[in-house]
């Protein structure tokens, strides 16, 4: 059996009316970084309230580490961090005295507090109030928070939300550090573009529903590869190519984008559009970036 | 029950540098220093030649603090816990730790009733405090009498006790809803109707007469063990209750 983190099963939370999480699967790996990523409103925040226990399911089952969540919910969450949407702290108190009152609740130990301050780099900030903390600084506590007594698994909702570039940069850097640490973290983000460097797992959930589970490169295998091409005369070069038989589209930006399967199709594009008298200004390969296909794919599901 | 207790010990950490822990010094401060105006003011009417300057000074220092102060204090004080809580969004991660929540709750539960023991028995220390000064200032009053220690603490002990149903149920309002306006009303509109209908018929079945009614029947030798049973177990009651509910209930925020 396969040493799941997480595993949900058909996990369903509603709202009034609204269905928030609608049978979801997930399955996440031993020492994954796993991205959730859906748009604002799938349901990702009301899924991780679930896996944390804030929240009841209406149906299905929650296992963390092999273990049913509502059988030991004490056992379980004793090896969880987390750090849901904004930082929980007390800006009334240092961010040394943020993280002791967290060590009185869980009994750890003080030399924990050196050491997760250490991690997120705030050890010279520790003994400021948390109210003069920037926004980054904030959230770096509570990614230390969310590692006090060192857990096995960490779950982060949107942990670089609001962040400025650099703040982005520092907390995707520190998160890539910590698999090396033997933590599987689960991180959610409605911007593929953000954790892409990140995780090594994705699933993709859309109006409460799992759209896709797997590794980047099986989302990107997903898509074909595309070839751009801008002419003279791009109606008739589209023309042209729809009756040979291939799917070209009028870009915006006034060119076609047309899928292929590799860098021969693009040359004998080349060629069918010059014999045909068509004057090629520019011609180049790419692959759709994982962005392009979390787009699509939840616009898709949008449309259905 | 060691949750408990590691919750309790975070618990008073968050009190730092928090008006909620000011307002247990200030706020029997502010009645103390209005007795001692009103011995340099009134003095001479207020405390008859020949009476107990002491025992005026300590029941009436008494119906100021439980018909009005008490419960307003009580209003103030646990809207400031709650607040601790909702405006920093930390539901979220108080339970999401491996504890019970009934243990955050009641550990909760036991500093609101710390603090609210403390405040009064502040306020014992500062009406010994006051009735030194006119000792001093105002020999005329009679305060050179012997201080009633016993009186002072017995009628302390049964009001703060007879209090413990208001703070239960500020504590699980203030608690469970996020809204300090909410936290407020619940408290200001039922002192005002206290304060005006004391003395009534169902005066001692209102939880925020209680203690009023408590100190008034110990300085006036009448019953009173309805009302401090009904304040006392009405507050265990809806305090249990309460680590019931926040078990139960779903964080959104």
């Amino acid at each position: 059996m396969e040493p799941w983190m997480i595993e949900t099963r058909q996990l369903t939370r509603s709202f009034k009316d609204t269905r928030a999480v609608d049978g979801l699967s997930l399955q996440v790996p031993a020492g994954s970084v796993y991205g959730f990523l859906g748009p604002n409103g799938a349901g990702k925040t009301t899924t991780i309230r679930m896996l944390l226990g804030l929240i009841h399911p209406d149906g299905g089952e929650i296992r963390l580490f092999n273990r049913r969540l509502r059988d030991d919910p004490m056992g379980v969450l004793r090896r969880v961090g987390s750090l849901v949407e904004s930082p929980s702290l007390y800006p009334h108190l240092t961010g040394r005295e943020n993280l002791e009152v967290l060590r009185r609740m869980t009994g750890g130990s003080r030399s924990e507090i050196s050491r997760v301050l250490k991690v997120v780099n705030l050890e010279n900030a520790a003994n400021r109030l948390v109210r003069n903390y920037s926004l980054g600084m904030r959230q770096r506590l509570g990614l230390a928070a969310a590692m006090f007594g060192q857990p096995e698994l960490l779950i982060l909702d949107e942990p670089t939300n609001g962040l400025d570039p650099a703040g982005i940069h520092e907390m995707r850097e520190l998160i890539c550090r910590l698999p090396a640490e033997g933590l599987t973290v689960f991180l959610s983000s409605h911007l593929l573009s953000e954790v892409e460097q990140m995780v090594t797992q994705i699933g993709i959930v859309q109006s409460g529903r799992l759209i896709f589970q797997g590794k980047p490169d099986e989302l990107k295998a997903r898509t074909r590869n595309q070839v751009i091409v801008a002419t003279d005369r791009l109606e008739e070069s589209q023309k042209l190519l729809v009756q040979q038989g291939w799917k070209a589209v009028h870009g915006q930006n006034h060119h076609l984008t047309v899928p292929v399967n590799g860098a021969a199709d693009a040359a004998l594009i080349n060629t069918r559009l010059v014999q045909a008298g068509h004057q090629v200004y520019q011609l180049s390969m790419e692959h759709p970036s994982l962005e392009d296909i979390f787009l699509k794919l939840t616009e898709e599901q949008e449309k259905k | 029950m060691k949750h408990l207790f590691r919750a309790l010990s975070a618990e008073t950490l968050k009190l730092n540098r928090t008006l909620a822990l000011a307002l247990v010094f200030l706020t029997p401060f502010a009645l103390a220093f209005l007795e001692v105006a009103i011995g340099f003011e009134y003095g001479r009417r207020m405390y008859r030649v020949g009476g107990d300057a002491w025992m005026t000074l300590i029941s009436h220092t008494a119906m100021m603090w439980n018909l009005l102060l008490l419960p307003l204090f009580v209003t103030l004080e646990m809207g400031l816990l709650g607040a601790l809580e909702h405006n920093n969004s930390t539901w979220k991660q108080l339970f999401a730790l491996p504890l019970p929540r009934w243990s955050i709750y009641a550990a909760k539960q036991l500093l609101a009733m710390g603090l609210i023991g403390l405040s009064m028995l502040a306020l014992a220390a500062m009406t010994i405090g006051a009735g030194l000064i006119g000792r001093v200032c105002l020999p005329e009053l009679g305060f050179d009498a012997p201080i009633p220690f016993g009186m002072l603490l017995q009628n302390m002990l049964l009001s703060y006790l007879a209090a413990w149903l208001i703070i239960s149920i500020h504590l699980w309002v203030s608690l469970r809803w996020s809204s300090f306006v909410l936290a407020m009303s619940v408290g200001i509109v039922p002192t005002v109707i206290s304060a005006v209908t004391f003395g009534s018929d169902w005066s001692p079945f209102n939880p925020w007469a209680l203690p009023g009614e408590v100190s008034n029947g110990l300085f006036e030798m009448q019953p009173y063990l309805g009302a401090l049973l009904l304040g006392l177990l009405g507050g265990v009651v809806v305090a249990c209750l309460g680590c019931w509910e926040s078990s139960r209930r779903d964080v959104l925020h």
